[in-house]
């Protein structure tokens, strides 16, 4: 039989339905709990510890989301956190606590609440908002409960199509690409923010799916079309068989777990950036040479108290320990004001992108600098591919600080020392920075809205925001000049971008530092690709003299890796 | 005293998520009580949720108004946020 949907995102899956359980009041027996709070001010002081772990999870989650999807991911999550700080959310909580409710159920009776009435608008957009909501409200109920639901929809193998009455924007991050076929639910509408998450991470999906989870038994072998918006069970073979290949023909590029070379016989190394061990146990099942951006930020921002260096050591310790004897390159704390660390405090500034982040926030907070410095040296001792980057470097006084800080806190340190370039000044003294440091590294998505002065995720900019500005390429090509004999890579969006590789390479750069997933598809480019056919091409693009200009001439490089 | 203005929303989509959200960001970062009041449904336009329920179409009229310290720097930013002022007949 075929159940009908709305297609939200396009593409065939073959699959074992799993069902997924639907949004549930959370079930929690008070007396049940070790050490349970009686007074009020206990039960709200329990509630406010769960709104804020909540509140370090969702952040992140969209800058995961936005690492891998971008800004516009990022912003779908970052709607969550807006919620938890909603007076009209929270202050009926509160009253409901006050007058006796247990915290989950003021939760739960809140937020249900809240979604009825968003969920009741006339405006099928707004609308939608109600299940951002009840993401909201679970994630809060399961915590105050001590259950996680990051990881619920892991432990599936196999190919598997999930079905769902409803999925949650934040569960869709979470699904393991390698075995989620594809998504299927009975509620839903095309601007759900689950379903646009679905096709950004082009998992096929139909929603709206009424009358599904009756019509199917768990386990049963589907077809699922998004494009035409069905769901077809038990299909005979010939069905399934069509479907197969059409799947297959959409299926990601192999695997290549070596360096590769260009066609003329140049090496390039094809690192990944992570944030978590699991991301670089990716990263190496994707065939990463390396790690070439370990952002340490969200073992922070993760939890709910500031990690000591003993929790850190263990930390990096399991990072090198993922990478399989592969070099990785942690990145010390990069955060500002717009990202909270919990226990850190950082003063609310009128401009955080210009204030105290990165370098300047770290020399800032010695102890916390020192224990970080402390822990990554423990870790370089006993894996010898670790190496240190410092964010937001500005000019080598400050480079001069950290290797008095190190001498200090951290003496014989074998770690390798790099700095980012991101901040325009670093651009233009990269001959000086380049004699200090044994790497350098271009974060070049802070480089482009630094250079432009403008901010990448403000609507109205976006005409001026490029990473292929001429501004932007020549000040790359600057770079890698004056970088001389330093090695130098690129590890922001640019480097995954299909459009750059040829470009990239045609600039003089040979490590390439991408999202994980993205390695298979950057390492087959550079393995189609004549080096010296690339940087005559880039000459050209460098000629540019606007923005239009230099579409034109990628062309041409597009064509040498095709 | 309180500062009063109306706007007409200019956003195609209406106020959605996205520009709810910097509209309450904006409107946090005032100190006054602030109101943002559409047809006969009012919210406190600090809050996504008050703002959201709503349910603002592009090209509605809304009026926000303004209890506090800062409240005339307040209303017109706020209604600036939202789009043009609305027509007065001439173009």
């Amino acid at each position: 039989m075929i159940v009908t949907g709305v297609p939200v995102s396009g593409g065939t899956a073959v699959g074992r339905l799993v069902v997924v359980g639907a949004h549930v009041p959370a079930d929690v027996d008070v007396d049940d709990r070790p050490g349970s709070a009686s007074t009020v001010e206990d039960l709200i002081a329990l509630l406010v510890a769960a709104v804020d772990t909540s509140r370090a999870e969702i952040t992140a989650i969209a800058a995961e989301a936005r690492e891998r999807l971008g800004d516009e991911s990022a912003a779908i999550i970052e709607l969550q956190l807006l919620v938890l700080d909603d007076p009209e959310w929270w202050n009926p909580i509160l009253d409901q606590v006050r007058s006796g409710s247990e915290p989950s159920a003021a939760v739960w009776s809140v937020t249900s609440a809240v979604a009825e009435v968003l969920g009741s608008l006339e405006d099928p957009y707004l609308r939608e908002r109600a299940a951002d909501v009840l993401d909201v409200g679970q994630r809060v109920a399961d915590r105050l409960a001590g259950r996680s639901r990051r990881g619920a929809l892991r432990g599936l193998s196999g190919d598997v199509v999930l079905a769902a009455y409803e999925l949650s924007p934040t569960d869709t991050l979470d699904l393991d690409l390698d075995v989620v076929r594809g998504i299927v639910t009975e509620t839903g509408a095309r601007t759900s923010h689950a379903a646009i998450l679905a096709r950004q991470l082009g998992i096929p999906a139909v929603v709206g799916a009424t009358g599904l989870l009756e019509a199917v038994a768990a386990g049963s072998l589907v077809v699922l079309d998004g494009d035409a918006g069905t769901c077809e069970i038990n299909p005979e073979q010939h069905v399934v068989d069509r479907a197969r290949t059409k799947a297959a023909g959409a299926a990601p590029r192999a695997v290549i777990d070596h360096p590769v070379t260009t066609r003329d016989g140049l090496k390039i190394r094809v690192l990944a950036n992570a944030s978590s061990v699991a991301d670089v146990e990716r990263a190496v099942a994707y065939g990463a040479d390396g790690i070439g951006l370990y952002r340490t930020e969200f073992l922070f921002m993760g939890s709910p108290e500031l990690p000591d260096e003993d929790a850190q050591a263990e930390h990096y310790a399991a990072v090198a320990e993922a990478a399989c004897g592969r070099p990785v390159t942690f990145r010390t704390l990069d955060v500002g004001g717009d990202k909270p660390v919990p226990g850190l405090h950082v003063e609310a500034e009128e401009n955080p992108f210009l204030g105290v982040r990165g370098i300047r926030l770290t020399l800032a907070n010695r102890p916390v600098f020192d224990a970080q410095l402390r822990a990554l040296a423990r870790t370089a001792a006993a894996y010898p591919g670790v190496s240190v980057m410092i964010p937001m470097v500005s000019g080598l006084e400050e480079l001069d600080e950290v290797r008095e800080v190190l001498r200090e806190v951290a003496p014989g340190s074998t770690f390798r020392l790099g700095a980012m370039v991101e901040v325009p000044s670093a651009a233009l003294l990269v001959d000086e920075f380049a004699r200090e440091v044994d790497f350098l590294s271009v974060g070049t998505n802070d480089l482009t809205a630094y250079l432009l002065a403008a901010d990448r995720g403000n609507l109205h900019l976006q005409h001026l925001y490029s990473e292929f500005h001429p501004a932007v390429l020549r000040a790359l090509d600057q770079i890698r000049r004056g970088a001389a004999d330093t090695p130098v890579s690129i590890c922001g969006e640019l480097a995954g971008d299909p459009r750059a590789s040829g470009l990239l390479i045609g600039l003089g750069y040979r490590r390439l530092s991408v999202s994980g997933p993205l390695v298979p598809a950057v390492k087959d480019r550079v393995r189609r690709l004549d080096s010296g056919a690339a940087t005559a091409a880039t000459d050209t693009v460098l000629r540019a003299r606007r923005h239009r200009d230099v579409e034109a001439a990628l062309q041409v490089l597009l064509d040498l890796q095709a | 005293m309180t500062a009063s203005q109306t706007a007409i929303v200019a956003d195609p989509l209406g106020l959605h998520a996205r520009p709810a959200a910097d509209f309450v960001a904006q409107a946090r970062t005032y100190e006054s009580e602030l109101v943002l009041t559409s047809g006969e449904k009012s919210g406190n336009c600090k809050s996504l949720l008050g703002v959201l329920k709503l349910g603002i179409a592009t090209g509605s009229e809304v009026s926000i108004t303004a209890i506090g310290p800062d409240e005339a720097a307040a209303v017109e930013a706020l209604a600036s946020l939202l789009g043009r002022e609305p027509d007065t007949g001439d173009t």
